[in-house]
């Protein structure tokens, strides 16, 4: 299989995986405080930029936010969400390119605080109402635990895939 | 100077395979982490201090429900007062220190939430609701002087109101 055939294949796979994960996540009740979720489908997304780089990881963010709205009947959810996404990766994408002794753990919990923050942010615009920043804080604090979790599963995932042959022959042919 | 086909081919890639080895050579802590989850906590502590703090020494008068942005009724003094043309979806039920309204957010009347008005706590709380799997709006926490509960699927808010909010409109449009 070529080089491009291998990363498109493997972004796809990502894509499934955290398209998935979003969908059955949002069957359950939300983890503390409403609109707050795990948000494990940013292990794939945040995954995707470290295993084959920034362009891979944003595509695998775009399909996971632009279905899982459609899927789940919701699409104006993607007004705030789409936006929200992006920004948490871009500060992620810089956190890991320009930082360095700075843990994947510490990027995601930042990464995923300034997702909660931002998403609320753009809610309160959309909807016209400040009152919702009153959620501000609480999502805030599920974005530090799901931050630190979507860290954790990234910095052991990459640990193992390494050695796995599919992504070496990515790197390495 | 020439390479070997692989050295070349490696090169082109080089950006990715030095992120995947910094981050699977990296530690799961270091000491700059520390300013992270400081400036984190920092964050997180304004947003309490602003969000939920400051606003809850307001003294809410009632609250308003609104559905897609149209208030649809007022709860003040006790009394719900339902808005033009909202009546034959709206079903109030008096119980014990407390008053519960059953909106329907359809014509069929298939969807609905049910609002509980606690009189002697003075708050909010969805108690049950049609919307989706994950009924958000019934785990958002009663309101009271401050806050808002907002039900996505069915377009539903409840937020306060008085001097905290909007004080409701004394005349017209209120039945
Ligand atoms: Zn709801």
């Amino acid at each position: 299989m070529k080089k491009n055939t291998k990363k498109l294949t493997l972004s796809a796979l990502l894509s499934a995986l955290a398209l998935i994960t979003f969908m059955i996540e949002n069957l359950f009740p939300p983890l503390f405080f409403p609109g707050a979720r795990m948000g494990l489908s940013n292990v794939f997304i945040l995954l995707c930029v470290v295993l084959l780089g920034n362009k891979y990881g944003f595509a695998v963010l775009i399909v996971k936010v632009t279905l899982g709205s459609l899927y789940s009947g919701n699409i104006s959810a993607l007004m705030y969400s789409l936006p929200s996404g992006l920004i948490a990766l871009i500060i992620q994408v810089l956190l890991i390119k320009y930082t360095s002794r700075l843990s994947i753990i510490a990027i995601s919990v930042t990464g995923s605080v300034a997702n909660a923050v931002c998403q609320n942010a753009v809610f309160c615009f959309v909807m016209k109402s400040f009152a919702y920043l009153s959620y501000s804080p609480y999502l805030a604090l599920s974005g530090v635990i799901s931050g630190a979790i979507v860290g954790a599963t990234v910095f052991f995932l990459t640990k193992k895939l390494r050695k796995i042959k599919f992504l070496q022959d990515i790197y390495f042919t | 100077m020439r390479y070997k086909s692989s050295e070349k081919k490696f090169n082109i890639d080089n950006h990715n395979k030095t992120c995947l080895e910094k981050i699977s050579s990296s530690k799961l802590f270091y000491t700059r982490d520390l300013f992270a989850y400081a400036f984190v906590a920092l964050f997180v502590v304004f947003l309490i201090i602003v969000f939920v703090v400051l606003p809850s020494n307001k003294q809410a008068n009632g609250f308003c429900v609104k559905k897609d942005g149209q208030v649809v009724f007022y709860f003040t003094n006790n009394t719900v007062k339902i808005q033009n043309d909202y009546d034959d979806l709206i079903e109030t039920v008096g119980i014990q220190n407390g008053v519960e309204v059953t909106i329907y957010t359809d014509s069929n009347k298939t969807n609905f939430n049910v609002i509980l008005f606690d009189l002697s706590n003075k708050t909010a709380k969805v108690t049950k609701s049609t919307c989706s799997h994950s009924k958000d709006c019934c785990y958002s926490p009663a309101i009271s002087n401050s806050g808002i509960i907002y039900c996505a699927p069915h377009g539903l808010s409840i937020e306060p109101i008085g001097s905290g909010g909007f004080t409701p409109p004394v005349t017209g449009g209120i039945k």
